[in-house]
């Protein structure tokens, strides 16, 4: 059984008590644990957080809910393919840490990505043991054609379009190219186009040329590690751990 | 209004590229209708992780006076009378807690808000926010003319920005989606918020006044949606004057109202200069609209100076022609070095 098969539709999810670590597909990496998760600062930091970079359609988004796991967000990526690393089914659910959690409250957490329906992306999947989002970072982008050019272009979670990719960093469009703003009555609707998108997607990268800056990029940082389909088992969504900062101060001049 | 006209033996060679950043806020919504508190919120400290007296509680401490101090924009949150002593913090049971915790229990992120809302039917408000923030940060102020990708005090002012109810928003502003952030010049605190964000405060939680507050900043935000120091660098002249130099210069308007006021550009062997120097070019009458970041080039010749390794200084309404909500953001030292040799 698949993990976005059982659940409900959309807004009024019924709850399920199925396990995730009986629905999911688990691969059998020992290598990603949490404490290999750091700080992404740079692409060069994202891609040695990555196990794969994927690309494909999200036909639907649907709600689980597990004691332990919280309440998902599942995104199906449909027709999946791997740009990097492997892949080894064509269809992934990428379940993030989110949702209803009774049938009067919703949880959200604004760091992490929202896909939309009916929209092409790609991905970086970590290989980390993750427990928020199989994403890494916000390295997620939503694919469309530029009109002038009829190739692909990457559209970033700011809503801005890439232009530019390396080490040094991402770049992008001066103006978004889509909205970003979310409404909860239907937070997994397509974004539209922004009026005047054409002409910033016109000046985007292309995606054959960011995949090959990424394969530049890999010589310095290769992919490594396995994704993981499913969450973290040995964390519980509605716990925070607090722990005490190290005393120390900045030194500014 | 009581301008004068000085030009400090510096001319102004060229014109100037500038840049204007429209707002670009962000928030939820639920049937189109903005998702809020419905009344005034208070956070929960964990002592055990942002213990008293410490950085960390400085930090959130800011984070939550510069929220508070944003003039048109209703008090939102404070500090709970009560406190959190255990390591375990809940999401869920209708307290909002800060904490710090572990990098690595936040899936590598410098910060998460743990946000819940009423489920949206035809409006919705927020019911409860749980903020955590890495504690391999560092919580000390921030040097007005660094970038930094560590700022735990940026971090605090983000994520209760998400308290609120905003989302990411690319621009000069506190709520990019990463860091390094924008900051304030100043001797003082040079996290604050920002004109993008006081906007998005003022629109969730109106309160129908205003403010005027200008600030500089070393930083500016490039075309490609960067953000990156003014002028970095040594920049070598020779001591009798008259070389051209060109500097980014950036303004920000906090307020809701047009200022218009006096420029000046100074330099100092001292790091901590933000009033006296020797001026190297003033600016009378610029005028920068309310709730906008202006980054300019400016090229001048400079006076003849004395040799040796100076600081450089930007500073705005120098005149103090404009009373302010907070005046100790108005000079910045930009990161740049002037080499002055015997020539």
């Amino acid at each position: 059984m698949r993990y976005q098969e059982e659940t409900s539709a959309r807004r009024r999810p019924q709850f399920i008590g199925l396990l995730l670590t009986a629905i999911l597909v688990v691969t059998s990496n020992t290598g990603a644990i949490a404490d290999s998760i750091r700080a992404v600062e740079n692409p060069l930091d994202a891609l040695a957080s990555t196990a794969a970079i994927v690309e494909g359609t999200i036909r639907e988004n649907a709600y689980t809910f597990d004691p332990a796991a919280g309440p998902r967000t599942v995104a199906t990526l449909a027709d999946a393919t791997a740009d990097f690393g492997r892949l080894d089914d064509k269809t992934l659910p990428l379940a993030t840490l989110g949702g209803p959690i009774s049938e009067k409250q919703e949880l959200f957490i604004p760091e992490l990505p929202v896909l939309t329906d009916d929209t092409r992306y790609l991905v970086f999947l970590t290989n980390a043991d993750w427990f928020f989002s199989p994403v890494v970072e916000n390295y997620v982008f939503r694919l469309e054609t530029d009109p002038q050019r009829g190739t692909d272009v990457l559209i970033a979670p700011s809503g801005r379009a890439v232009v530019g990719l390396s080490a040094d960093g991402l770049e992008f469009s001066q103006e978004p190219v889509v909205d970003t703003q979310i409404d909860f009555i239907s937070p997994h609707a397509k974004l539209r186009l922004r009026d005047g998108a054409a002409a910033q997607l016109a000046t985007a990268m292309s995606k054959q040329d960011f995949l090959a800056a990424v394969r530049d990029l890999l010589k310095a940082a290769p992919l490594q590690g396995e994704f993981r389909s499913s969450p973290a088992r040995d964390r519980v969504w509605n716990q925070i751990t607090a722990e005490a900062a190290p005393l120390r101060d900045a030194n500014p001049r | 209004m009581n301008r004068k006209s000085i030009l400090a033996g510096a001319v102004l060679l060229s014109g100037f590229l500038m840049a204007s950043h429209a707002h670009a806020f962000s928030f939820f919504k639920c049937n189109g209708n903005p998702v809020v508190w419905g009344s005034p919120f208070q956070m929960v400290q964990n002592t055990l992780s942002i213990p008293f007296g410490t950085p960390p509680e400085s930090s959130l401490d800011n984070a939550i006076g510069r929220w508070n101090g944003v003039q048109g924009m209703a008090n939102m949150v404070s500090k709970a009378p009560f406190i959190t002593i255990g390591s375990d913090l809940s999401i869920g049971d209708g307290q909002n807690d800060v904490a710090t915790t572990g990098r690595a229990k936040l899936g590598g992120n410098s910060g998460l808000t743990f946000l819940i809302h009423n489920l949206c039917v035809l409006s919705s408000s927020w019911v409860e926010a749980d903020v955590a923030v890495a504690n391999d940060l560092t919580f000390g102020r921030v040097a007005e003319d660094s970038l930094t990708t560590t700022s735990g005090r940026s971090t605090f002012i983000h994520e209760l920005g998400h308290a609120h109810g905003l989302g990411h928003a690319q621009g000069f502003n506190n709520m990019r989606a990463s860091q390094p952030l924008p900051l304030v010049g100043g001797p003082n605190e040079t996290v604050d918020v920002l004109p993008d964000d006081a906007r998005a405060g003022r629109f969730l939680y109106p309160t129908g006044n205003g403010e005027v507050n200008l600030f500089a900043s070393a930083q500016r935000r490039t075309s490609k949606d960067k953000i990156v120091l003014n002028n970095s660098g040594t920049i070598t002249v020779c001591s009798k004057g008259g070389d051209t130099i060109t500097l980014f210069s950036t303004v920000g308007n906090n307020g809701t109202i047009t200022a218009t006021q006096t420029e000046r550009w100074w330099v100092s062997t001292s790091n901590q200069a933000h009033n006296g120097g020797t001026t190297i070019f003033q600016w009378n009458g610029s005028t920068f609209p309310a709730n906008t970041v202006i980054t300019r080039q400016v090229t001048f010749k400079l006076p003849a100076l004395p040799v040796g390794t100076f600081f450089v200084f930007h500073g705005v309404d120098v005149l103090h022609e404009v009373q302010e909500s907070r005046e100790d953001d108005n000079n910045v030292r930009e990161g740049v070095l002037l080499q002055v040799n015997n020539c």
